[in-house]
């Protein structure tokens, strides 16, 4: 799996982490130090539980989050630079990136059940539960979906969005000619949300990057779903050249 | 520049490959990337994959000690495109091609241009993340060398699979027969192998990769003439590629190990460096069948760099 590529010296981060882990230093077969460097098995995360793995710097609410850290329907979370987070909120899972604000929303206080994720600037991939509305903001975009997966990267400039699978509405905020419903069974059609263009010309086809089918089938299976498609899209593969 | 002007070996090689290979490899990406300018349709429904690389060779004629053994240095440019056909809901056809070729720097007839098709059904159960997946492929190579002993064609069948061991760490396996048919018997080859990679996701940094294989078949050397080169040799000939005219090739059976090292770093946008280093070990079936000689091992290292591009 390819992730994100924004790291100056890979081995240099993995030796941070490791440290980090206390894979040095004697603590070597804790489960939790093996899964932070080998990864882990996922499954659907216990009542009570929201964070699956925490890479770096992740606030929560303000606090610094650790493994333990509850995160509600009504919670901010914020990523350092280098960091990544993946949590659980009811019945949505989310991969967020480094250097990412998120802020989510209900309708009711104490409801585990999402309205609303507003992404001012950053990066996530989400998957939602069938059923209810949810309604996704950045700063020049408004998606309406039900029961999707998507991935977005919000800047001031523009947004990226991709309806990974599922039905999506999207609409440029300041530009109410600029909308579309894009459904979608793998990633079919990528948007950029742009700001400025001519009226209905702020929505533009863009690339598939960033996220992978690996990640959306991770965070589907820690809240017990699996993807609507069987096989990945864009696998790793090497040069492989035969001897 | 007219071809009666290169008198040079590598220039004339290197204008060969050009005309043949990277012209139209540039053209094939000229086009997937005016595709993905209009309107930005990047992730092509073709799927074309370029990639660039140089291999350095430490043992590039097989030799079984320090002094046979010759170096040479190979600049490699393919391209590949493959596309998804989907058959249900649990299974896929996905056909490739590619076509590419390689320069050397020393032996210029080591050199090469090739095509390869490539078609296998695979097969997955389900989305669960640690569904693994199964894969039956058949390939065939044809490939035109400087060496006229060396073109011919290949061909390889054989089954595969994928088993996601963490979120981080994929195993993936692999049976498989391969058969070679050059224009000379020495090279003339066939064996069957087994191979193992482990993939590591390196979190946010690309993937760390180590392969072993085991293969078990046909291997051809080339070196002096020798009382135990020429014991162990199924066939052997006066060899066309390289400079020193008193080097035969010869093929014998025997046991190989291959272990690779290799690190694949996200570089740009759709591109990937992939930095490698391959080492090989053959051991021949057969011992010199005269008194006081040892059986021979063959080992060759192999270093790489690669980067792909996918447009």
């Amino acid at each position: 799996m390819s992730r994100s590529r924004d790291i100056d010296d890979p081995r240099r981060r993995l030796l941070i982490r490791a440290l980090a882990a206390g894979f040095f230093s004697g603590s070597l077969a804790t489960p939790k130090a093996m899964a932070q460097i080998l990864g882990g098995r996922p499954a659907p995360l216990p009542p009570g539980q929201s964070v699956y793995r925490i890479d770096g710097q992740v606030q929560v609410d303000g606090a610094p989050a650790t493994m333990d850290t509850r995160i509600a329907a009504n919670s901010t979370i914020e990523t350092g630079p280098n960091s990544q987070v993946i949590y659980v909120v009811g019945a949505s899972a989310f991969i967020q990136r480094s250097e990412s604000r998120v802020t989510m929303e209900t309708k009711e206080s104490d409801s585990v059940v999402l309205s609303g994720l507003q992404l001012l600037t950053g990066k996530i991939l989400s998957v939602f539960p069938g059923g209810n509305p949810v309604r996704l903001t950045t700063r020049n975009a408004t998606i309406g979906i039900r029961g999707t997966g998507v991935y977005m990267e919000s800047d001031p400039e523009q947004t990226y969005f991709c309806t990974c699978y599922g039905v999506a509405d999207i609409g440029a905020t300041a530009d109410p000619a600029s909308q579309e419903t894009v459904v979608s069974s793998q990633h079919d059609r990528p948007l950029y949300i742009l700001t400025g263009e001519q009226a209905g010309q702020n929505i533009r086809r863009a690339p598939f990057i960033n996220h992978t089918d690996q990640e959306l089938m991770l965070i589907e299976t820690l809240v017990g779903r699996t993807t609507p498609f069987v096989f990945p899209k864009g696998e790793y593969s090497g040069p492989r050249r035969t001897y | 520049m007219g071809r009666g002007a290169l008198t040079d070996p590598f220039a004339e090689q290197v204008h060969t490959v050009w005309r043949i290979a990277i012209l139209p490899l540039l053209s094939l990406c000229s086009v997937a990337h005016a595709q993905s300018a209009e309107d930005v349709t990047v992730d092509s429904p073709f799927g074309v994959r370029v990639d660039a690389g140089y291999m350095y060779d430490n043992n590039v004629n097989r030799a079984p000690n320090g002094q046979q053994r010759l170096t040479d240095q190979f600049y490699s440019l393919n391209a590949s495109a493959s596309r998804s056909l989907p058959v249900n809901a649990t299974s896929r056809v996905v056909l490739n091609g590619v076509f590419g070729g390689d320069m050397t720097r020393f032996f210029p007839k080591l050199g090469r241009v090739f095509g390869e098709v490539g078609a296998a059904f695979e097969y997955r159960k389900s989305a669960e993340f640690y569904a693994p997946t199964f894969s039956l492929f058949a390939r065939g190579t044809a490939e035109h060398f400087g060496s006229e002993q060396r073109s011919g064609y290949r061909y390889s069948v054989g089954v595969s699979a994928l088993q996601p061991i963490t979120d981080r760490i994929d195993l993936f396996g692999v049976l498989a027969h391969s058969g070679r048919n050059a224009n000379s018997s020495v090279f003339d080859a066939n064996d069957n192998s087994v191979q193992l990679s482990l993939e590591y996701s390196v979190p946010s940094d690309g993937t760390l990769y180590l392969i072993g294989e085991y293969r078990k078949g046909n291997a051809v050397s080339t070196g002096p003439q020798s009382l135990v080169n020429l014991d162990i040799a199924q066939v052997f000939v006066a060899d066309d590629a390289y400079t020193n005219p008193q080097l035969i090739s010869y093929r014998f059976e025997a046991k190989t190990v291959i272990a690779t090292l290799g690190y694949n770093l996200p570089f740009g946008s759709y591109g990937s460096m992939d930095l490698s280093w391959r080492w090989a070990q053959s051991t021949p079936t057969q011992s010199p069948n005269f008194p006081g000689a040892s059986t021979p091992r063959y080992v060759d290292n192999q270093f790489m760099v690669v980067y792909l591009k996918r447009f």
